[in-house]
């Protein structure tokens, strides 16, 4: 099998952890940083390290559209400039002489708040029961220009409960959107 | 807790120093003790914000776009260090709730404007209160273990949507 072209460093003690939530709120997402406690930022900081390694034990596919994969065994990866650029029509009748290169459309919004963690508006803890969020994030790394997202689809209230945040992470994929 | 209730709070430790003067100046037991009481109360909040909340929290990075000095304010501010002055030893009822009146409008002020930049306990306890703005736009105060400096890579501990503390980093630098 080939060996991954990504590579994510391990999140260590010294690194710093943002927990971050998107909220969709009309047309807009918007995005609150959230106030931990260290233990807990410790704790989510260990489920980031175990996400890489996971990351690692597996074999790293370029994303396509169509494509079938083993998610035991492999992951999706898509370089990062490739991120933000609207979809390429996959209904064009244009025969490709060459093969396009695939690009996945997201939301910008959601790259601007994950690049503007630490200076985010705080939420209160007593508002996370309230709303509901389409993302949850732990952003980690002491440059603020160059630091490595781990986006879930959750409500971070869950993450807080007692012997959970170990189990949600160890099953979703993290999916880093800084710097490869 | 409130935006409020934490600028209250700094308000009760910027003000330890007149409470522990206005406790010399008072003869009357009960407003001396009343005074030593939120002179104590002062120090022990700002020792909090200082030595244990950096400790409890995560920290995170941020980039200091630009730094505003509170140069203008500290007049304004020394003023309200006169009424210990003003006031007589042994102050009837009426002198009582007029000091307790002045003060109120001054911390009512003092929540609600830049003076909460201004905090001679924290300058006590080795540290200082900047405004701060942040390169991806947030704005507010950083009670700070020294000057800071524009792109200067700071680490803090949030303790609201407006004030952050700075904890003790080795790698701080220039981004």
């Amino acid at each position: 099998m080939p060996k991954s072209k990504i590579t994510v460093e391990k999140p260590t003690n010294a690194d710093d952890l943002t927990l971050v939530v998107g909220q969709v709120s009309g047309k807009k997402l918007k995005g609150f940083r959230l106030s931990i406690h260290g233990e807990v930022a410790s704790a989510l900081r260990d489920a980031c390290v175990a996400t890489v390694d996971q990351l690692n034990g597996r074999t790293e596919l370029a994303y396509k559209w169509d494509i079938s994969y083993d998610p035991n065994l492999q992951f999706l990866g898509i370089a990062d400039a490739l991120l933000t650029i609207p979809s390429v029509d996959q209904g064009a009748s244009t025969p490709h002489t060459t093969q396009p290169q695939q690009v996945v459309e997201t939301d910008p919004q959601a790259r601007l708040i994950l690049d503007s963690a630490s200076s985010l508006p705080l939420l209160p803890a007593s508002e996370l029961k309230k709303r509901t969020f389409l993302f949850y994030a732990a952003v980690v790394g002491n440059d603020p220009n160059n630091r490595t997202s781990f986006v879930s689809r959750w409500n971070p209230y869950s993450t807080t409960l007692c012997g959970r945040i170990l189990t949600l992470y160890g099953r979703v994929s993290a999916m880093s959107l800084n710097r490869f | 807790m409130t935006e409020i209730a934490q600028r209250a709070r700094l308000f009760v430790g910027s003000y330890a120093g007149l409470f522990a003067i206005l406790a010399i100046r008072f003869d009357a037991t009960w407003l001396r003790w009343a005074c030593i009481v939120l002179a104590v109360l002062g120090v022990a909040l700002m020792a909090w914000v200082v030595f244990v909340v950096p400790g409890q929290m995560g920290a995170e990075p941020i980039t200091a776009a630009s730094v505003e000095d509170a140069g203008s304010d500290v007049a304004g501010y020394l003023a309200t260090y006169l009424l210990p002055f003003l006031t007589v030893a042994e102050p009837g009822i009426r002198d009582v709730v007029a000091y307790a009146l002045f003060l109120g409008i001054s911390g009512l002020i003092y929540v609600r404007s830049e003076m909460t930049q201004i905090n001679p306990t924290l300058y006590v306890l080795g540290r200082q209160v900047v405004k701060l703005t942040t390169d991806q736009g947030w704005t507010g105060y950083v009670v700070a273990r020294g000057a800071i400096h524009v792109d200067d890579v700071v680490r803090s501990v949030p303790m609201n949507e407006q004030v952050r503390v700075q904890v003790r980093d080795d790698r701080t630098q220039h981004a």
